[in-house]
């Protein structure tokens, strides 16, 4: 292989590189890669006075519109923050010695989003914090047997919601997370990129050899 | 073919030789556009970074071990001796080493991912070309700043294994200097000990610059500063010092 490289100029090498690269890469990318849609669901049992659960949904990498229903709740209130982390918003909710428990934190890589639910013991407390993280909205039609939460998030941004539960004690969340802006080329667009490249590569290396000759 | 040509393309002809850069190339390029291709990356800063990320690591392996432990072969060889023979100053041969060894394959191993993501996404990052090129000009300002320093340290033991090895020390050191000065700035609040970390490694500014996180301008200076004076040095070295053997 040495010996065959050595012989070819460094453009056709890059040329070739770059179609391998981008052979491999695709089809790497048909069998696992990036989803464009993402859900999650997480039902919490908040007992006690004063408790409430909270969700929190970052769109780590990718760009995207969430919604999340919200049943079982009494009032419910959201905050869109630029930057952070869920499981740092719970790290900080326990540094202010807030009892959290029940916490489910899921990372969906294929869709660009993380998840993270609680359910944390102190109601009035949670909601005097959420200011602290930006401006707080309170979920449509909250009160009734379900509130809805629709916000469109850039890369980096986090939707965190509170919620105070009804008599019950059981919240649930249901999110989609629908991701928008993204495409790659197909397998086939690749297969046919890469096949160009590759005669590129060919007429280049006969053009030199001529053009030396 | 001036001289200055002739120096530099013999000097290119023994760092790109191929196998080695090739598969290096290859496995770089496919694993930056798998990162971007597993995972909706919509951000052309976010994208860039996750394809270069780990193209650094390598490449700072490659400029260790293939440009600047090169050298000391060349001085051990003799062809560095035919080098100073020829009617050129020693400032323009440090700076062909420079360009030859850790300007032009740092551009090459960081750029090839780049074009694989930029095909790959292109229907996505479009609009942002000119964020993807800031974002490649801080990884290559990055690259030079550890070639020269390499290339300094090679100069100077005239040994392959030792220039080596002192080499891959020098970039896991500065690499866990930054973390460690950043972190120990988070946690004790100073503020200037995090800006120092997080400055160290300059495509994290580039990013806070972009997604809006503070950042102060002196952080965009210290690696093309520490750059240049790197580079300042190998010259120094290279005219005032330096001894074949």
């Amino acid at each position: 292989m040495s010996r065959v490289l050595r012989r070819v100029s460094l453009a056709t090498r890059l040329m070739i590189i770059v179609a391998v690269a981008l052979i491999v890469s695709s089809l790497v990318a048909e069998f696992y890669g990036a989803k464009m849609e993402s859900s999650f669901k997480s039902t919490l049992s908040v007992q006690g006075p004063g408790a409430a659960a909270f969700m929190a949904i970052a769109a780590v990498t990718s760009s995207g519109r969430v919604a999340v229903s919200v049943e079982g709740a009494s009032t419910a209130y959201y905050v869109v923050m630029e930057g952070g982390d869920p499981t740092v918003l719970i790290r900080q909710f326990r540094a202010l010695n807030l009892n959290v428990t029940a916490v489910r934190a899921r990372i969906d890589l294929r869709a660009g989003v993380a998840y993270t639910s609680a359910s944390i013991g102190a109601g009035p407390q949670i909601l005097n914090v959420l200011p602290l993280l930006g401006s707080v909205l309170p979920v449509e039609s909250a009160g009734d047997s379900k509130g809805l939460v629709g916000v469109k998030l850039k890369a980096g941004n986090i939707v965190a919601i509170v919620a105070t539960p009804e008599s019950s004690g059981i919240v649930s969340f249901n999110v989609k997370y629908d991701v928008e802006g993204y495409r790659r080329l197909t397998v086939y667009e690749s297969l046919a990129a890469s096949l160009s490249l590759l005669v590129a590569s060919i007429l280049l290396e006969a053009a030199r050899r001529f053009r030396t000759m | 073919m001036t001289r200055i040509q002739h120096v530099m393309y013999i000097d290119l002809s023994d760092v790109l030789r191929p196998p080695g850069i090739d598969i290096l190339l290859v496995l770089v390029a496919a694993l930056g556009a798998i990162l971007v291709s597993i995972q909706p990356v919509t951000d052309p800063v976010l994208a860039s970074m996750l394809a270069l990320e780990p193209t650094l690591v390598a490449l700072a392996i490659f400029l260790a071990l293939r440009g600047a432990a090169g050298v000391t072969w060349l001085v051990q060889s003799g062809i560095m001796h035919v080098y100073l023979s020829y009617p050129m100053s020693r400032a323009l041969i440090a700076l062909v080493l420079i360009v030859s060894r850790v300007i032009i394959p740092s551009s090459l191993i960081l750029g090839v991912p780049l074009v694989v993501v930029l095909i790959l996404l292109g229907p996505t990052l479009i609009g942002g070309v000119e964020r993807v090129a800031v974002t490649y000009l801080s990884y290559i300002y990055q690259a030079a700043l550890y070639g020269s320093l390499f290339l300094l340290v090679a100069l100077r033991v005239k040994s392959q294994a030792t220039s080596g090895l002192l080499s891959v020390a020098i970039y896991f050191t500065y690499t866990a200097m930054s973390t460690i000065l950043g972190s120990i700035g988070r946690s004790i609040g100073s503020d200037s000990l995090k800006m120092l970390g997080d400055a160290m490694h300059l495509p994290n500014v580039i990013y806070a610059v972009y997604v809006g996180s503070d950042y102060d301008f002196k952080q965009l200076l210290l690696v093309p500063l520490l750059a240049t004076l790197a580079v300042i040095a190998v010259i120094y070295y290279m005219v005032r010092r330096f001894e074949t053997l």
